[in-house]
This record gives C-alpha cells, sequence and structure tokens, in this order.
C-alpha cells in the first residue's frame, strides 16, 4: 500500500517540519498534493465501480462529480464524447478511455 | 510542485502511473477536457487521440503528410502541434480537480488516428522535465522537477 502520509514523510522526517506543515494548510505544497483518500478502494472513491463498467468497455466517457459523481456520456470517439457530453452535463466533467476489459478505479 | 507517493490507477486490472491533464492551445483560448493520461516511460512523445486537435482549435494543413508515430502499443499516423499542457490536482473522490499543478507552457504533442486508447504523457516535452521515480511494490510514483 502507498504511504498515506506520504506528503510530510517527504517533505522532512522531523517532528518540527511536519508541524510547519501542519500549520500552513494552505501552503501550496499540501494543496497541490493528491489526497490521501484516492489511495483507498472503498466506495465512492472508485472513479467507476465495476459493476457500471461492462457497457462502457472500450469506450471514452465522461465523468461528473456534482451533485454525484456518476458518468455523463460515453462514446467511442474522444470528438464524439465531448459533443454529447457538454449538451447533457450541466457540470463540469473529465474523461477517461475504459479498457476493454477489467476494471477502472481509483487504488 | 513535486508530487510524491502519488498512488498508481488500476486499469484492467494492472496498476498504472496515471495522471490528470488538459491539453490547451498556447493562447489558451481552446482547451481540453480533463484528461485521465498515463505516464509512459516507453513512449517517445506524448500521444493524444487525433480528435482531441480539434478540441485544441488546430486544423490540419493543406498537404499535411502524416507522420508515423511509435508507442507502447504501436504504431499510429498522425500529426504534431506544439500545445500547452496543464497537470492537475486530484480530488478526494479520484476525480479531476480544476486546480492547476504544474504547467508545460510549450508541449510538442503527437496526435493520432485509430489509436483511441492513448493518452500517453511519454519522454520528449514531459518526462524530459522531472525526475520520475515508480514504485510498482507500493503501486506509486513521484514526479520532481
Amino acid at each position: 500500500m502507498p504511504n498515506r502520509k506520504g506528503v510530510e514523510m517527504e517533505v522532512g522526517a522531523t517532528e518540527g517540519v511536519k508541524q510547519m506543515l501542519k500549520k500552513a494548510s494552505s501552503s501550496k505544497l499540501i494543496k497541490l498534493r493528491p489526497d490521501k483518500d484516492i489511495m483507498t478502494t472503498k466506495g465512492s472513491n472508485k472513479l467507476l465501480s465495476p459493476r457500471q463498467e461492462k457497457k462502457y468497455e472500450d469506450k471514452f466517457v465522461a465523468i461528473s462529480n456534482r451533485p454525484e459523481k456518476k458518468i455523463v456520456a460515453s462514446a467511442d470517439t474522444y470528438s464524439a464524447l465531448i459533443k454529447e457530453a457538454r449538451k447533457t452535463a450541466k457540470n463540469p466533467f473529465c474523461v477517461i478511455f475504459v479498457p476493454k476489459e477489467g476494471v477502472i478505479y481509483s487504488h | 510542485m513535486k508530487i510524491h507517493n502519488y498512488p498508481f490507477t488500476t486499469l484492467r486490472g494492472i496498476a498504472r502511473p496515471m495522471l490528470w491533464v488538459r491539453l490547451s492551445s498556447l493562447d489558451g483560448k481552446k482547451r481540453s477536457e480533463p484528461i485521465l493520461a498515463k505516464i509512459d516511460t516507453g513512449s517517445d512523445a506524448c500521444i493524444f487521440p487525433f480528435d482531441v486537435l480539434y478540441d485544441l482549435g488546430h486544423k490540419l494543413r493543406p498537404n499535411e503528410e502524416a507522420m508515423s508515430i511509435g508507442s507502447t502499443t504501436g504504431t499510429g499516423k498522425g500529426y504534431s502541434r506544439e500545445v500547452m499542457l496543464d497537470i492537475l490536482e486530484t480530488l478526494p473522490d479520484g476525480s479531476a480537480g480544476s486546480k492547476v499543478i504544474y504547467n508545460l507552457p510549450k508541449v510538442v504533442v503527437y496526435f493520432v488516428w485509430n489509436n483511441k486508447n492513448q493518452f500517453l504523457l511519454g519522454a520528449k516535452d514531459f518526462l524530459d522535465h522531472f525526475v520520475l521515480t515508480l514504485d510498482y511494490k507500493k503501486r506509486s510514483f513521484s514526479l520532481v522537477p
């Protein structure tokens, strides 16, 4: 498993540095780091659930996380996906290609 | 910007180093949606599907000849363009955020036909800006300018 305290551990080994980083919660360094929750495979942290995936295999999918995380469009090509997603999605979305087999989720 | 111990993303049961990125035209007026792209040490350059090119407002020049572009998954025909590349933050739910964590103002990206699953971040203009550390055992990677 990846180190869930990767930020602090990486930046400084001393307690003092860790404290300083905690206090500077608004600092760029901390904010720019990926959230530790992405490392889990539980529940809503998955980008797509394996059950949803079958029909999206070998397709581009657009995922919106507002108001809840869901697939807002899918298509065989990037341009077709963007066209459909911009029509249907009311909120920002991001693009993933789902390979033919297996699962895709944040690990 | 430093990315340390960034977890791999699992695709087809295989964990890979991937990042959310966005391409933009050099003037920043046109841009793609956030895309999950794979860091690919086997690719000589950044490779994206051909139709992303149109999303950035680029057009083919008359009589422009396609190049053969190779990657880890094969060879395809395509065209190169200079674009801007932003690495985006990852939100707690695993999706892309809007905040730019690193900007590469000029990157040559190869837009390739019939290679639709290619969102690859390769050596030229991308990896050659960073020190990349891959830890397959821990399924994480680090990217330091």
